[in-house]
C-alpha cells in the first residue's frame, strides 16, 4: 500500500479537526463552551491521537493522550471549564499542529519536545484534582524544573493511574508488537538477541513467536527473516527506555510499543496495521495475558464497532463470544456516533484534485463537442432532434455546474484562521481589535484560496499593526475604544472580491507621497487621484512604519501581496479615508475551466470576452471615433475604449461591416471594447496558455470553436492595465 | 570445516545429527545437500540431534520451525532431541516448548539458565 496517500489524508484531517478546534477555543473566549463543543474538541484530539498512533507517529500520541486525558476530564465535568484552559488548550493546538505536520516528515527535536513538556506541565494542574491546590506552585514552577520532567513518565504515570481506575479497558504491562524486517540477517542483525536484552530492564511475562509467515516449501530462504512476536512485558521503566532496545532494527521494522494501561481499543488500532487477522491477534494476546477474558470481549467489541463504523453491513459473525444484546449496543453506539457526525457535517469524500481537474476538463470538451453538435442540428429542419439536442444541452448544462462546484469551497475557513491571527496580534500589540466577517460561503476554487492565504495574511496584520491605532489613540479621537478589522467576500461581476477593511488611521497621502519623492519614485505635486499615490505602496521595499514592530515593518511589503493576487490574475484596489480608515480591495477571477463568454471577431480571428464583465453591446458609429481622445459617449458619460484590432492585428475579414462596441466592466470601472462582429453567448473551456506565453498580458487562455477555430479569451483587467501603460508611455514621449 | 550434517538411514527414519553453528551460512549449505524434499515424499521420519548445536540465532529457530511445519504439512513426524543449551535458552525465550513439543532434558549445571515460565503449556 502507498503509505504517502494514508499520511497526506492523515494531515488533512488532522488540519480540519485542529483548525474546528481552534474556532472552538476561541469561542470560548467569549462564552464558556457548550457540551457539544467539548465533545467536539475531545473527538478532535482523540481522532488525532487514532491515526497517529497507527502510523507510529509516538511524539504526536504521547502529547495528544495528555491533552486528551484533561479534555476527558473536562468532558466528564471532572473538572470546571476555566478561562486559563483556553490559553493552554490553544497552545497545545499549536503545539499539535506542528507534531502532526512535522512528524510525518521524521524525528521531532528536542527542543520542540521541551515545549511540549512545557504545556503539558501547564495543564497538570487540571489533570490530577489533589494537585489542583498547587495550581499557582505548579504553574511557577521554574524553566529547570520542565526541562527536567520527563514528558513520557508522565504519561506512564496516568496511565498507571487510568488503569487502577478501570482494570477491564486497559492492558496490564507493555504490549510489544515486534515484526522484524525480512531482510534483517543480511544486515548482520539478529532480532531474537534484541528480544534477550530486554531481560536487563524488567521480565518478559509471556511471549508469542508468530510463525504463520515462514514458507512451507523450497521458496524457504535461509536469509530473509518470517518471524514475528508479541510481548507481555513488565517493567518499572518508561517507554523510550524499552523503545531505544530495539533502537538499531526499529528503522528497518514493524515495532509498537502500547504501556500499561492503554485502554484496550488501541489494540483494535493495532491489530488492523499487523498482518494477522485481527481475531487471531485478539487470542493470541489472551494467550499471553495482555487481555482477560472480559478485555477479550471490549476488544471484540471495539473491532466490531470500527466495522460498524466503517462499513455498515460487515456480518455480525465474526464476533465469537459476544451475546447478541452487546452486540445490539455496539451497532447502536456505532449509528449514534454515525449520526452525530451527520448532525455536524454532512458526509464527505475526499478525491484527488487532479481527477476532478480531469473531470472538468472532459466535461468542457464535452459541452465545446455539444455545442457544436447543436449548432449544426439547427440547421436541419428536424424539430425532433432539435428538441432533444436542447435537452440533451440542459442536461449538459447542469452536469458542468455541479463538476464545476465540486472544486469550489466556501472561503469562510480561511477566514476564520484570521480571528486566531487578529487574537494574538492584538495582544502582542496592546490593542483591542474585534474581526468581522461576512460572506463566508462565497465560494472559490479550491487552488486560488490555497494561494490566497499568504497576500490575506500579510493583509490583515498589516490592518492590525498599522492601519488600527492604540487603544489610547482611539480613545483621543473619540473613536470607540475597540478597533474593528472587517474581512469581505463577494462575487462580482464574474470574479471574487475580497475586501479587508479597518477603522483606524486611515493612509496618509501626504506622507506616502513624499516617502516616494525621497526615494525618487515620483516627482511633483501630489497627484489628484488616491489610485496613483497608494500604487506607491506597493512598490518593492516601500514602507512607512517608522519603527520596527513584531509584526510588520520589516520591509517586506505589499509588493509582495501584489505579485501573489498578480499570479492568480487578479488586481488589488486601495481606498482610503484619513481616520476614518482603509479598505484594501482584491479582485480574482473565476479561473475556472469553463467560462460562460461573448464570442466577437475582428478582421478573421474570434476572441472570446467572460460574459459577466460584458454590460451592454452598441454600434459604434463613425460619428463616435475621434482619434484624439479614445472616449466613447454614452447616455453622459465618457467611457474610454479600445480597438481590439490595434492590440491583436488580424487579416482583414473580406466584408466590411460596421464596428461594434462592447462595453464591459472590471470592478467599478467601464470600458469600451471595438470589435467587428458580434457572434454571441459562447459557452468555451479555458485552454491554459503555454508556460511560453505565461507573461503575455491580456490574454487568459485559448478555446477551440466548434468548427475548429482557435478563439483567443481576453483577459479584460490587463488589457488595460496594458493599454494604460502604454498611453502613459505616449504621453511622457 | 566439519561437516555440517550427519546423516543415518534406516528403515523408518533417518537420524540427524547437526553440529556447529546453526545461524545463516549453516542453512544457506543445508538447504543445499539437503535430503527433506526426499524424506518428507516418502514419509520417513527424522529425528535430529541438536546436542552439537554450540550456537543458534533467528535464522537458526527459523529453520526449525520450518521442519516442524512442513512434517505437519506432509504427514511426517519430525523429533529434536539432545537440545544443546544455546538450543534450550532460544526455546524458553521464544515459548515454543510446546510448540515442538519435543521431551526436554535440562542438565543440573543449567538448570539456573532456563525458566520455561511460559510457552510450555499445550494450547490447542
Amino acid at each position: 500500500m502507498d503509505l504517502t496517500e494514508v499520511i497526506d489524508a492523515y494531515l488533512v484531517e488532522s488540519e480540519e479537526f485542529l483548525r474546528d478546534m481552534e474556532a472552538i477555543l476561541l469561542r470560548t473566549e467569549k462564552s464558556s463552551p457548550t457540551e457539544d463543543d467539548l465533545n467536539a474538541i475531545f473527538r478532535a484530539v482523540h481522532t488525532i491521537k487514532g491515526t497517529a498512533g497507527m502510523f507510529g507517529f509516538d511524539s504526536t500520541v504521547k502529547f495528544t493522550h495528555v491533552v486528551e486525558n484533561l479534555l476527558d476530564r473536562l468532558r466528564s465535568h471532572e473538572i470546571p471549564f476555566q478561562q486559563d484552559l483556553t490559553e493552554i488548550l490553544l497552545k497545545a493546538k499549536d503545539h499539535l499542529s506542528y507534531l502532526v505536520i512535522e512528524e510525518t516528515k521524521g524525528k521531532i527535536p528536542d527542543s520542540k519536545i521541551l515545549i511540549g513538556n512545557s504545556i503539558i506541565e501547564l495543564m497538570k494542574p487540571f489533570q490530577n484534582p489533589e494537585s489542583e491546590n498547587s495550581l499557582k506552585k505548579e504553574i511557577h514552577k521554574d524553566n529547570e524544573a520542565v526541562r527536567k520532567s520527563d514528558e513520557s513518565q508522565a504519561i506512564v504515570e496516568t496511565d498507571r493511574t487510568k488503569n487502577v481506575n478501570n482494570q477491564v479497558d486497559s492492558i496490564p504491562g507493555y504490549l510489544i508488537s515486534f515484526r522484524p524486517n525480512r531482510n534483517v540477517f543480511s544486515q548482520g542483525l539478529d532480532p531474537i538477541s534484541f528480544i534477550g536484552y530486554l531481560k536487563k530492564l524488567g521480565t518478559i511475562k509471556s511471549l508469542k513467536t508468530i510463525t504463520d509467515e515462514i514458507p512451507t516449501n523450497d521458496e524457504f530462504d535461509a536469509e530473509s527473516c518470517y518471524l514475528g512476536f508479541e510481548i507481555h512485558f513488565d517493567s518499572e521503566e518508561d517507554i523510550n527506555t524499552i523503545r531505544k532496545v530495539f533502537n538499531f532494527i526499529e528503522n528497518d521494522s514493524f515495532l509498537h510499543i502500547l504501556p500499561p494501561g492503554t485502554p484496550i481499543e488501541y489494540l483494535a488500532d493495532l491489530s488492523m496495521q499487523l498482518p494477522e487477522e485481527e481475531i487471531l491477534l485478539g487470542n493470541l494476546w489472551k494467550e499471553i495475558d495482555i487481555l482477560t477474558n472480559s478485555s477479550l470481549i471490549s476488544y471484540f467489541e471495539e473491532l466490531k464497532s470500527r466495522k460498524t463504523g466503517i462499513i455498515k453491513n460487515t456480518s455480525q459473525s465474526i464476533i465469537p463470544n459476544t451475546t447478541q444484546e452487546t452486540l445490539n449496543q455496539v451497532q447502536e453506539n456505532a449509528d449514534l456516533n454515525l449520526n452525530l457526525k451527520d448532525q455536524n457535517k454532512s458526509a464527505t469524500i475526499k478525491v484527488d484534485s487532479k481527477r476532478i481537474d480531469n473531470l472538468i476538463n472532459r466535461v468542457g470538451e464535452l459541452v465545446v463537442s455539444c455545442a457544436n453538435m447543436n449548432q449544426l442540428i439547427s440547421t436541419l429542419e428536424d424539430s425532433i432532434l432539435q428538441e432533444s439536442s436542447m435537452h440533451t444541452m440542459r442536461l449538459l448544462n447542469e452536469v458542468r455546474e455541479i463538476s464545476l462546484k465540486l472544486r469550489m469551497v466556501p472561503i469562510g475557513d480561511t477566514f476564520q484562521k484570521y480571528t486566531r491571527t487578529v487574537r494574538d496580534l492584538g495582544k502582542d500589540l496592546g490593542k483591542e481589535i474585534n474581526l468581522i466577517t461576512e460572506g463566508n460561503e462565497t465560494e472559490l476554487d479550491r487552488n486560488i484560496v490555497d494561494k490566497l492565504g499568504d497576500p490575506l495574511t500579510h493583509l490583515v496584520r498589516n490592518a492590525c499593526d498599522h492601519g488600527l491605532e492604540t487603544t489610547e489613540e482611539r480613545l483621543r479621537k473619540g473613536k470607540p475604544k475597540l478597533g474593528t478589522i472587517k474581512l469581505n467576500a463577494f462575487h462580482e461581476a464574474g470574479s471574487v472580491a475580497i475586501e479587508i477593511t479597518d477603522d483606524g488611521n486611515g493612509i496618509q497621502k501626504g506622507i506616502i507621497w513624499q516617502k516616494g519623492i525621497d526615494k525618487g519614485l515620483v516627482s511633483g505635486p501630489i497627484p489628484e487621484s488616491e489610485e496613483e499615490i497608494f500604487k506607491l505602496l506597493f512598490h518593492p521595499g516601500f514602507s512607512t512604519a517608522t519603527k520596527v514592530t513584531n509584526v510588520s515593518g520589516r520591509g517586506v511589503g505589499l509588493d509582495v501581496v501584489l505579485k501573489n493576487i498578480e499570479s492568480l490574475r487578479g488586481t488589488i484596489t486601495v481606498k482610503s479615508t484619513e481616520n476614518q480608515g482603509s479598505r484594501f480591495t482584491i479582485r480574482l477571477p473565476l479561473t475556472l475551466a469553463i467560462i460562460d463568454g461573448f464570442l466577437v471577431e475582428v478582421g478573421k480571428n474570434h476572441f472570446i470576452i467572460p460574459m459577466d464583465m460584458v454590460l451592454e453591446c452598441l454600434h459604434f458609429t463613425e460619428e463616435n471615433k475621434t482619434e484624439a481622445n479614445q472616449f466613447f459617449p454614452l447616455r453622459g458619460n465618457l467611457i474610454p475604449y479600445l480597438r481590439l484590432g490595434d492590440y491583436y492585428p488580424t487579416e482583414p475579414s473580406e466584408e466590411t461591416s460596421r464596428e461594434n462596441i462592447v462595453i464591459v466592466r472590471n470592478g467599478d470601472k467601464k470600458a469600451g471594447i471595438v470589435v467587428e462582429r458580434l457572434l454571441g453567448e459562447y459557452q468555451t473551456v479555458i485552454k491554459p496558455m503555454g508556460s511560453v506565453f505565461r507573461h503575455v498580458k491580456g490574454v487568459s487562455g485559448s478555446s477551440i470553436l466548434g468548427d475548429g477555430n482557435v478563439a483567443l479569451i481576453i483577459d479584460i483587467p490587463s488589457l488595460f492595465e496594458r493599454t494604460i501603460a502604454i498611453e502613459n508611455e505616449k504621453l511622457y514621449k | 570445516m566439519e561437516p555440517v550434517q550427519n546423516l543415518k538411514e534406516t528403515n523408518s527414519s533417518f537420524e540427524v545429527t547437526w553440529n556447529g553453528y546453526l545461524t545463516v551460512p549453516f542453512i544457506k549449505e543445508w538447504k543445499k545437500q539437503s535430503e527433506i524434499w526426499t524424506v518428507s515424499s516418502q514419509g520417513k521420519n527424522i529425528e535430529l540431534d541438536l546436542n552439537g548445536i554450540e550456537r543458534v540465532d533467528s535464522a537458526g529457530i527459523q529453520l526449525l520451525i520450518f521442519l516442524k511445519n512442513l512434517s505437519q504439512k506432509n504427514h511426517f513426524s519430525i523429533k529434536l532431541k539432545n537440545h544443546s543449551l544455546p538450543i534450550l535458552k532460544i526455546l524458553d525465550l521464544l515459548g515454543l516448548v510446546s510448540f515442538f513439543g519435543d521431551r526436554v532434558k535440562v542438565k543440573k549445571e543449567h538448570s539456573n539458565e532456563v525458566e520455561f515460565r511460559y510457552g510450555t503449556r499445550k494450547i490447542n
